[in-house]
């Protein structure tokens, strides 16, 4: 299973704690990337007038504490079961927005503190 | 964060992070309303609203060959919306956009981008024949029209919702090709509400993204 340094390892995340409150930034534990899924080292972060929808809470149904954002910019730093032959790691990649199952996960501005192996890796 | 797969778009190495965000929903949106908006090179286009999707909308309407008619209120973007492409800038606190783009011949297509329902409502009629009218920008007001203005002339309304990640990298690889950049405002993280409170003000120039480190 996962390694000890991963395990403890946090990022620092802006997160909306309920509808229409402040920003909070706080640290979470970094999340694993499942099946089918990339974990990515967010290097930007958009704000969109959209994001309002999360923010404010007029998207009915989602979950509190809500990390905002959709327009990400970052690195591969883990793949998740079948997906290592498609996506290199280190590769630049974004999420983009309302991709069908993309919008499964709403996680972004999140800033890894951990010590990524594959910092600085940049596709050109 | 954490991505389906089929979610990740490839990068040109030659735009930055902060470059590349801002084409990731605003970019997309609007290059994919005007590539599916029917008007060919030549035909009027009209971009209304001149903030994070407006001016990126109005470098994509004009590298596609469109006669750009920029729609702002006020002229304090009159300039900028000039330096990125628009051939024509209107400002609606001092005439009737309608009437302006009626004078020109009508818009093919008109992005309203914008979240003002009622600035959107008054731009039905500068459409020409066949003439859409493509609504991007985000507001709950309903938008107002009669039966007549759309009859007339068959014009349409349409909504249109970014993209897909083969449409996000088709707006990378056109703006790389192109030189169409966004214009941003960077906040580092712990700064996110300020940004998205500047975001929400309606005047940043013109795309808040918020970076790390």
């Amino acid at each position: 299973m996962a390694e000890a340094a991963v395990e403890v390892a946090t990022m620092k995340v802006a997160q909306v704690p309920a509808p229409g409150q402040d920003f909070q930034i706080v640290e979470r534990d970094l999340p694993k990337a499942g099946a089918g899924e990339v974990r990515i080292k967010v290097q930007a972060c958009g704000v969109c007038h959209s994001d309002a929808l999360t923010k404010e809470g007029s998207w009915p149904g989602i979950q509190y504490p809500r990390i905002p954002g959709h327009e990400v910019v970052g690195l591969v730093d883990e793949a998740g079961a079948g997906v290592s032959a498609s996506v290199g790691m280190g590769d630049t990649t974004t999420r983009a927005a309302n991709a069908g199952a993309a919008t499964s996960e709403i996680a972004t501005i999140a800033e890894f503190r951990a010590s990524a192996t594959t910092e600085d890796i940049r596709s050109t | 964060m954490i991505a389906p797969v089929e979610a990740l778009t490839s990068i040109p190495g030659t735009l930055s992070a902060v470059q590349a965000a801002p084409l990731l929903c605003a970019g997309i949106t609007t290059y994919n309303a005007l590539r599916h908006s029917g008007a060919l090179p030549g035909d009027l286009v009209a971009v209304q609203g001149v903030g994070g999707l407006g001016h990126l909308g109005i470098q994509f309407a004009s590298k596609f060959g469109y006669k750009v008619a920029a729609v702002g209120r006020g002229p304090e973007n009159a300039d900028v919306a000039k330096q990125l492409g628009a051939n024509v800038y209107v400002d609606s606190k001092s005439e009737d956009p309608a009437e302006a783009l009626r004078k020109m011949g009508g818009a093919k297509a008109i992005v309203a981008t914008a979240p003002n329902s009622k600035a959107m409502s008054e731009l039905v009629d500068g459409l020409g024949a066949n003439g859409k009218l493509i609504v991007v920008g985000v507001e709950f007001a309903p938008i107002e029209v009669t039966p007549i203005q759309l009859i007339m002339g068959a014009r349409s309304i349409q909504g249109w919702n970014s993209g897909t990640p083969a449409d996000a990298e088709d707006t990378l690889r056109f703006s790389e090709l192109s030189g169409v950049r966004p214009i941003v405002e960077t906040y580092p993280l712990e700064r996110a509400g300020e940004a998205y409170a500047r975001m929400m003000s309606g005047h940043a120039r013109f795309r808040v993204v918020i970076t790390m480190q």
